[in-house]
């Protein structure tokens, strides 16, 4: 019965069930075809590993939004939600909190020009009426290098009241 | 059994009028038709920027770049804001500086000065991950990293990723 077709037929399926042993040893239970378009899942857009669904549910944000600063700045936050800056997150002035009275213990304080410039600075094209949820919003703008040159803006407008002070 | 011609082609019209009915009915048997008979499971979110109400602010560039920790002083980003100035002689300067990160303080787009008359048509174009419905990005990827949830949010599976790059390549919108 020996035949030199069958030797090497025989390696070949060795080493196949060698691979196909190591596939299920290392790839992990939860990796397959999911719930995706049919309720039979697609291989195009349904295979993947479900439990990194997990992970970025468990994954830690760091940016916490306004939310997180009201009971410790309750003074910076009632001013702001009553002003016309209570669509314009602490955040985005003060940078991300991560852990922020553990780690970083204070948030950066940007009193640049070029911050307030990021929506205020005139621009011919840039949207200055638009509606949000029906409430009209108009963004005002000024020339900058004509607005007070060469000092600060908060020197004059409180950021937090979107005022003068 | 008489039959003439006309009684032959009018049944025989009929026959296939009536096979074809069923065929085409066969179609809600496909997985995909019953599904969206069935209308899925929960809700399926999306994410929309109103491209119309963007003010070229950058803010949306400098969260990303410090939330996801991509190097900040690079020009890097996949978040993105592209600011487009039509001019009446015909040009049209298109500018990204710093991928938008700093916003758009002056009006000096390709670092020219345009004035208000001589422009036609300008805009800001912020590209953020769209989380298509279609994901090209998860289409190409080989090992099923980049990947799709029940409720619609397009992932990347850090541990599984072998860096191909291929939905980088993959993105229609420069934001992968
Ligand atoms: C658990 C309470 C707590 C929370 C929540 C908190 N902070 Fe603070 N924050 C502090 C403390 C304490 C300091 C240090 C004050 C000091 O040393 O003068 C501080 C300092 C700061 C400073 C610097 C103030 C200065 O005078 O230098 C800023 C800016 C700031 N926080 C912004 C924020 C923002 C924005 C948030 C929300 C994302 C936030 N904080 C959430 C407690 C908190
Ligand atoms: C438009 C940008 C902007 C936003 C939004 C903003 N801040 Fe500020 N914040 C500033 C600037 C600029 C200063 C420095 C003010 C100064 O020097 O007079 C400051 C100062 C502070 C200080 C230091 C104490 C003070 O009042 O001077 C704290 C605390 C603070 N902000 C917390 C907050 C919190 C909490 C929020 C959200 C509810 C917030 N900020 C939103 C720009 C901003
Ligand atoms: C993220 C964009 C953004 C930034 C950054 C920002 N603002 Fe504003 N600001 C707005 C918007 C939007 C309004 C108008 C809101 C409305 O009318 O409801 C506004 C309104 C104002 C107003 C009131 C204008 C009026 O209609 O009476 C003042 C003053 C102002 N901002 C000053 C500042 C100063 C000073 C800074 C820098 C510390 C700053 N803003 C930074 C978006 C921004
Ligand atoms: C020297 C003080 C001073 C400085 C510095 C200054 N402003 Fe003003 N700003 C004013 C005064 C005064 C007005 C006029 C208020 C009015 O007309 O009701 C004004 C008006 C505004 C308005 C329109 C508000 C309204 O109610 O019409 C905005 C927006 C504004 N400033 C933003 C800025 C920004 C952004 C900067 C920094 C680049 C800045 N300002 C720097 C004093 C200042």
């Amino acid at each position: 019965m020996k035949s030199h077709a069958l030797r090497p037929l025989f390696v070949v399926i060795v080493v196949l069930v060698i691979i196909l042993i190591f596939r299920t040893l290392i790839v992990p239970k939860d990796f397959g075809i999911h719930l995706r378009d049919t309720p039979f899942g697609s291989y195009i857009w349904g295979y993947y590993r479900k439990g990194d669904e997990d992970y970025w549910k468990a994954f830690k944000v760091k940016h916490q939004t306004m939310n997180y600063c009201k009971d410790c700045h309750s003074e910076q936050y009632k001013k702001i939600i009553n002003s016309k800056h209570a669509k314009v997150q602490c955040e985005n002035c003060h940078g991300p909190a991560v852990d922020h009275p553990e780690k970083p213990e204070k948030l950066n304080i940007d009193r640049n020009r070029e911050l307030c410039l990021r929506c205020h600075a005139y621009l011919p094209y840039r949207t200055a009426k638009y509606e949000l949820r029906g409430v009209p919003i108009t963004l005002k703008m000024q020339d900058p290098d004509a607005h007070n040159t060469g000092i600060e803006c908060v020197a004059c407008h409180s950021p937090h009241e979107a005022s003068l002070k | 059994m008489n039959c003439s011609r006309r009684e032959f082609l009018e049944s025989g019209l009929k026959t296939i009028l009536l096979a074809g009915l069923p065929l085409s009915a066969f179609e809600i048997l496909k997985p995909e038709a019953l599904a969206s008979i069935m209308k899925g499971k929960g809700r399926r979110w999306a994410f929309l920027v109103d491209v119309t109400k963007c003010v070229g602010c950058g803010m949306c560039v400098k969260a990303c770049k410090l939330e996801n920790e991509v190097p900040y002083d690079t020009k890097v980003s996949r978040t993105w804001i592209e600011r487009y100035v039509a001019l009446y002689d015909g040009r049209v300067l298109i500018d990204s500086p710093m991928a938008g990160r700093d916003g758009f303080p002056r009006n000096d787009p390709q670092g020219q000065k345009v004035a208000k008359e001589d422009i036609a048509k300008a805009y800001f174009v912020p590209k953020l991950c769209n989380l298509c419905q279609k994901s090209p990005c998860v289409q190409v990827c080989p090992v099923g990293a980049s990947h799709y949830t029940p409720e619609g949010i397009v992932l990347i599976d850090r541990s599984w990723c072998i860096g191909c790059g291929y939905c980088v390549m993959a993105c229609p919108y420069g934001t992968r």
